[in-house]
């Protein structure tokens, strides 16, 4: 049984480095974006799935952003935010935005496509890709500190 | 060893695919619930059997073919979600997509612009699940331009609607073909969708054996300012929402926003009336809807905070709300230095009027037009909600976030709230203050504290919350909670409750005792009524 149970973690383990799927996503301006044409110079880019209504998912934009210029000198790391939020709230994501001054790249997913094909359930949930934006870590939830966590794996990747 | 056999062969199988990583994929997610009842005479709670309930998604994904399926299970499942009792296939779909065409057969979950005629979608809380089992081709013949045709019937929690769906829609962003070298970004779209519904059985009227429906949009661009607009139609489609009338509907959303570093403020606007679209017409509450009409008001995250929601009225409604974000900077005078977040939202929803149409001797009368309603006028106030929130950091390990809100909300005309013995439906007025405080013990060791107090001199009159929450980062997390209803003019009662959960990865346990509430539970507008219940809660979630 303990074998199965080890056999059954390292095939999650090697399913989760892959790649991530193709959907249309829409830019704040309503224009149409693949989620396949993200790209980052083959630096790490982290995708975070957010709405305007969830608190921690905030709270960790917001922590991230506080050290992201740092970040970016230091890994070139790139963060895109999706956003869940539907028809309710979209026009308010872009002023809240830049009202709290993140400088991520923002789409939304109002219909959950993308964060379906990701496997995402509960938000926050995010996704560090590397360079060949192949999906090495994620984690759901949000406390003080995980930030630290996530940067700990991109130092980890760019190595 | 025959299992072990197989996973290893599966695991090999994958690894030999590592060397070609596009072409060979398998994800998905899973959630598992189990809830225990006890009898709690205090808040109504009754004795019954363990729910479980639970679903996996899994996705299986070949060069350019995406192969998935949903596998459900519900066992003694609550009330509001009886109609879903066993276990079984809930979705399936193979989906073959390139750069200029995507064609999906089996259950299809699609929106067309923000959903005022069409939109299917799958929500595990609320129990939605409208997806439309068919066909869908989608096509991008040239740059800018996306087409979507689809067809099917409706999945009605384990069964399909008779009624036939079809759907056409085009976006166009005008940037990419016709106006390339304008400054303003230009995107419009356009959709019309039909559902043909057969009545053999209606003595009384005749209906309409097809009801189209039809939507355009315009969503411009320039520098920091935006402007959206959104106007739907649809024909006279007598229901069960309605009153069988024979009014047409229509539906408006005007949204606009101006943001720049540091300032942003978004305004809109909404009229609806008569816009219920369903695949039956007899099919009420959550079932069967083939479009989505959200409300126009702030969508609440704090527990005190959604005890009075707002619902959107599918029969008519009208409302504006104004959001305004603000960051005082930091360093200033007032700003403190980690600078001052501030929002505030403003909304109100009103009724349509309405008059008695000709051909009708009441007003709202079945088989005839039902009413007249002038476009601008206004009807009785449904709704309405101030909101302040002030956030600031105060050093390094102390942040505060206080929250005003002062709501109104019209249960006497809604109807949506649990009754007291002997009393009516009321209007309700409330004040609600919020503090929120986190504190950084040491790295990786936070608390989160909640103090809410309710104030309303109606319905189950005053409410106290406290919550204070204890983390450690990466894994683990705990809480204990009491919401007090001190003001309940018969019995004042405790809703307390304790959790704890752990988190790996993409993996997350959590469980908690204690007593919930009876209420509306709500998501984006749409809500379910939950019983008060006492017990042990449970569950898994977990994304591969």
């Amino acid at each position: 049984m303990k074998k199965l149970f080890c056999l059954l973690f390292l095939c999650i383990t090697y399913i989760s480095y892959s790649q991530i799927p193709s959907v249309d996503l829409k830019t704040l301006d309503g224009s149409i974006i693949n989620s396949v044409e993200f790209d980052n110079d083959n630096n790490p880019i982290i995708i975070s799935f957010w709405a305007t209504w969830c608190k921690p998912c905030k709270q960790e934009l917001e922590n991230i952003h506080e050290v992201y210029d740092e970040w970016r000198e230091e890994t070139n790391v790139k963060l895109i935010a999706i956003s869940i939020d539907d028809a309710r709230n979209t026009s308010k994501i872009k002023p809240l935005v830049n009202a709290k001054g993140w400088e991520y790249e923002v789409y939304q997913d109002s219909n959950r496509e993308f964060a379906t094909k990701m496997g995402v359930n509960p938000i926050p949930h995010t996704f560090l890709l590397n360079g060949d934006k192949k999906i090495v870590w994620d984690h759901v939830t949000y406390s003080d500190g995980d930030e630290e966590e996530l940067y700990e794996k991109i130092l980890e990747i760019i190595q | 060893m025959r299992k072990i056999i197989t996973i290893s062969i599966l695991c090999i199988s994958l690894n030999i695919h590592s060397q070609t990583p596009q072409e060979h994929n398998l994800s998905g997610n899973l959630q598992l619930n189990y809830q225990t009842f006890q009898e709690d005479s205090t808040i109504n709670a009754k004795e019954q059997k363990p729910y479980t309930s639970g679903y996996t998604n899994l996705l299986y994904n070949y060069k350019n073919f995406t192969v998935g399926t949903r596998l459900e299970i519900y066992n003694n499942p609550i009330d509001a979600f009886e109609e879903y009792d066993g276990y079984g296939i809930a979705n399936k779909f193979i989906q073959y997509k390139n750069n200029f065409i995507d064609i999906t057969l089996g259950n299809i979950y699609d929106e067309f612009g923000s959903g005022l005629i069409f939109r299917t979608y799958f929500d595990s809380n609320l129990g939605v699940d409208n997806s439309v089992q068919g066909g869908r081709v989608k096509i991008q013949p040239t740059k800018g331009i996306y087409l979507t045709g689809l067809m099917g019937q409706q999945k009605s929690y384990w069964e399909y609607s008779e009624s036939i769906v079809r759907g056409f829609n085009a976006d166009i962003a005008l940037n990419e073909s016709l106006l390339k070298n304008w400054q303003s970004i230009i995107n419009v779209g356009a959709s019309f969708v039909t559902k043909k519904e057969i009545n053999d059985d209606e003595p009384l009227y005749k209906l309409p054996e097809n009801v189209g429906a039809f939507n355009s949009r315009v969503n411009i661009t320039k520098g920091n300012t935006s402007v959206n607009l959104d106007y739907a139609y649809k024909i006279n489609d007598p229901s069960a929402d309605n009153n069988t009338i024979y009014q047409n509907g229509h539906g408006l959303i005007l949204n606009g926003n101006y943001s720049k570093k540091g300032f942003g403020v978004s305004f809109g606007a909404k009229r609806i009336q008569n816009m219920s679209f369903r695949s039956e017409r007899n099919a009420i509450l959550q079932d069967l809807n083939i479009n989505y009409i959200t409300p126009f008001t702030k969508q609440q995250s704090y527990s005190l905070a959604t005890i009075y929601p707002y619902a959107s009225q599918s029969n008519g409604e009208m409302g504006s709300q104004i959001d305004i974000y603000y960051k005082i900077p930091k360093k200033s005078k007032l700003g403190g230095k980690y600078g001052t977040s501030i929002s505030f939202n403003f909304s109100n929803v009103f009724d349509i009027h309405r008059t008695i149409a000709e051909d009708a001797s009441i007003l709202n009368e079945s088989g005839t037009l039902g009413y007249n309603s002038e476009f601008l006028k206004l009807g009785e106030k449904l709704f309405q909600e101030i909101n302040l929130e002030i956030s600031r950091k105060i050093n390094r390990k102390l942040k505060l976030i206080g929250t005003f809100i002062y709501l109104e909300n019209n249960d006497k005309l809604l109807k949506s709230q649990p009754l007291l013995e002997g009393k009516g439906y009321e209007y309700i007025k409330a004040n609600i203050v919020i503090l929120e405080v986190f504190y950084k013990i040491k790295p990786k060791h936070s608390t989160r504290i909640e103090i809410q107090h309710l104030q309303t001199e109606q319905h189950y009159g005053n409410w106290c919350m406290g919550l204070i929450e204890y983390k450690i980062s990466p894994h683990w997390f705990w809480s204990i909670q009491d919401l007090y209803n001190y003001g309940h003019p018969t019995k004042k009662i405790h809703y307390y409750s304790v959790s704890t959960g752990y988190n790996h990865g993409a993996h997350r346990l959590s469980i908690t005792y204690g007593k919930q509430r009876a209420g509306l539970f709500c998501v984006g507008g749409v809500c379910r009524d939950v019983p008060a219940s006492n017990g042990f809660s449970i569950s898994l979630t977990s994304s591969f």
